[in-house]
């Protein structure tokens, strides 16, 4: 019976015409997909290139909120090494800082400018792209964690921007309260090693003007710890060979010169560091220097003590000493919790780290001690037999800077999980590139499998056929 | 010659070939003349595209013409509204046997769905195997036996006096 079904479809069927085919059907075909394609393969581009322009100006995260001062912040608990992926300064402020950090492991062949940027209210690292210099003696940050100041740029952390207007010159210090910046000319060079300062400047930040000037005459003024401006900004204590210079802000003159009122010798003592004034503002604290016999390395004998000395007559103040820093290639103090208690940064010697003699030359720098391995943050009491650790950076983090104010307040807050900011752009070229890599097979594939569903074959394969044999 | 004037040419031999056939076929799947031709234009646009690169233009076209029939978008939007009225449908101007009986037919494939018509049109019609028609439509061969023990027994229900056509029970209609 189904021959019979056959036929009578077959009856069924032969009462149709044969259609009706435009002879330019295959012409108006073939255009109409070519302009298809054409168009999808421009909206596509379209797509792409809007996309792309979308991702590159894209809204960055929000700026962290301008506050003078920093309010719930506090020094992490533990500091990482940012990947090649955490956002910069610029993409993505991190808001105030606590930490700005530099070494071997932030710096790689691929970035080698760049230093780490730690937020302190939340493990934000961001990284700033601020030439070669070491954080803690060529990039100094703000005692709120607002600025970090490289030479001849004040990045406003809050904002990511540059602030206009920032003195050209090595920065030494800020003042206290963060409003003055104390600064070094350039360095002049007499063959064969000879580097001089002209002189050192005071910025001041709100009026964007440099309110003095101190010149030094032919002595040489390494960063680190040779300033260091009075808790109201208004005296500049200025290691000058073996002397401070002690200058008021209100004696500088139309030209902005002005002569030191006091010259202090520190028979063999050195500047402390940004925070050498005692709050008081009467007292200076100086590092003396000397070689230890039971040192934690032998091999690098190198002590510190501080002490404190009265800014009219240099004379040492009796008190309780402050504990010796043995083995340590550095020292920079913050700041004071109390005229018995001070915030010092220091440095601790690698064992490739040699001890060599100090000089006033250039070859006391460069700057930061070779071989240093890592930094302390240590609370320095008078009486107390050792210091106190409060902070201790990780291997491959030998250059720190911290905010001042929070060491000095030693609030410290549980790190959390970091937070490395939106991808920068070259990451999310990677992955589109990985994307496409990924996507050229699987749309192979694809083609392949619809070819053989359909029976077309792909466009690779097209062998000449004659118009005979369509088959 | 070029590429492109050789397979120009190719078509439209092609076209020649097989266009009442083809017609014809998609007929069978529609139910409708119009839309029949709509198809078979449509399928020949989409092989032309691809003309170099089609082994079997014939399988391609047929294919498509079962995939856009079986579309459900297209269908809706093409099927001619069902109105009953007391006027007897246009007498058609092909070779009559039993008027009544194609009728019938016609009527009865209209209820069917569209990939029971393309598997009964198929098997019955094109005379395929049912391993052939599992191919064209590109579904698996116990889907094509399914199909068909369906639209058979459909039929059987929408008009018992197509019982001379599908047979009386599922087992007599195996071929």
């Amino acid at each position: 019976m189904t021959t019979r079904l056959t036929q009578a479809l077959r009856h069924l069927a032969d009462e149709v015409p044969a259609t009706s085919v435009p002879e330019e059907l295959f012409d108006a075909a073939r255009t109409r997909h070519r302009r298809r394609r054409t168009v999808v393969a421009a909206v596509v581009v379209v797509l792409v290139l809007l996309a792309g322009t979308g991702y590159a100006l894209r809204p960055v995260a929000l700026p962290a909120p301008a506050t003078p001062r920093v309010d719930e912040p506090g020094l992490p608990t533990r500091l990482v090494v940012p990947p090649l992926r955490t956002a910069s300064v610029r993409e993505s402020a991190p808001g105030a800082a606590a930490l700005l950090f530099g070494g071997p492991a932030v710096r790689t062949d691929w970035f080698e400018n760049r230093m780490g940027v730690l937020a302190a209210d939340a493990d934000r690292y961001r990284v700033l792209d601020a030439g070669t210099n070491v954080p803690g003696f060529e990039a100094l940050l703000s005692p709120d964690g607002r600025y970090a100041w490289e030479r001849g740029r004040l990045y406003d952390l809050t904002t990511g921007s540059t602030v206009p207007g920032a003195p050209i010159g090595q920065p030494l210090a800020f003042a206290p309260d963060g409003t003055r910046l104390v600064y070094a000319a350039d360095d002049t060079f007499t063959p064969p090693n000879t580097y001089a300062t002209p002189y050192v400047g005071v910025y001041d930040r709100s009026s964007r003007a440099e309110v003095l000037r101190v010149r030094v005459g032919s002595a040489w003024i390494p960063p680190g710890r040779t300033a260091a401006l009075s808790p109201d900004g208004a005296e500049l204590a200025l290691q000058v060979r073996d002397e401070v210079w002690l200058t008021r802000v209100a004696d500088a003159g139309a030209d902005r010169s002005a002569e030191p009122y006091r010259r202090l010798p520190l028979a063999g003592g050195r500047l402390a560091g940004p925070g050498s004034w005692l709050p008081d503002g009467r007292s200076l604290a100086v590092l003396e220097r000397s070689t230890c016999t039971d040192c934690p390395m032998p091999s690098y004998p190198r002590t510190w003590r501080l002490a404190t000395r009265a800014v009219t007559d240099a004379v040492a103040q009796p008190a309780a000493a402050f504990p010796e820093l043995r083995s340590r290639s550095y020292v920079q103090v913050l700041g004071w919790r109390s005229a018995d208690e001070a915030v010092a940064l220091v440095g601790v010697p690698g064992p490739e780290a040699v001890d060599r003699p100090e000089e006033h030359d250039i070859a006391w720098g460069p700057y930061h001690e070779l071989g240093t391995e890592a930094v302390e943050l240590v609370l320095l009491r008078r009486g107390a037999p050792a210091p106190e650790v409060l902070l201790r950076t990780p291997a491959g983090i030998t250059e720190l800077a911290v905010a001042a104010d929070l060491a000095v307040d030693g609030d410290v807050r549980p790190s959390g999980r970091p937070d490395y900011g939106p991808p920068p752009f070259w990451l999310v070229a990677l992955w589109l590139l990985g994307a496409a890599v990924l996507a050229v097979p699987l749309l192979a594939l694809l083609r392949h499998w619809r070819g053989r569903r359909t029976g077309v074959r792909p466009r690779r394969a097209v062998t000449r056929r004659g118009p005979g044999a369509p088959g | 010659m070029t590429t492109e004037e050789r397979a120009r040419a190719g078509f439209a031999d092609f076209v020649r070939a097989e266009n009442a056939a083809l017609t014809r076929f998609a007929y069978l799947l529609t139910g409708d003349r119009h839309h029949a031709e709509d198809l078979v234009q449509t399928a020949l646009a989409r092989v032309a595209v691809h003309w170099e690169r089609v082994d079997d233009p014939a399988a391609y076209v047929r294919r498509t013409l079962c995939t856009q029939a079986a579309s459900w978008w297209r269908w809706r939007r093409v099927r001619p509204p069902e109105q009953l009225g007391g006027a007897v449908p246009e007498r058609t101007t092909g070779p009559v046997e039993d008027p009544d009986l194609r009728l019938t037919l016609r009527a009865a494939l209209g209820r069917l769905t569209a990939r029971q018509r393309a598997v009964l049109v198929l098997r019955y019609y094109e005379d395929r195997s049912e391993s052939e028609t599992a191919v064209l439509l590109g579904c698996r061969l116990g889907t094509v036996k399914s199909q068909t023990r369906h639209a058979l027994a459909r039929l059987r229900v929408l008009a018992p006096e197509l019982a001379e056509l599908v047979g009386r029970a599922p087992e007599e209609v195996s071929r």
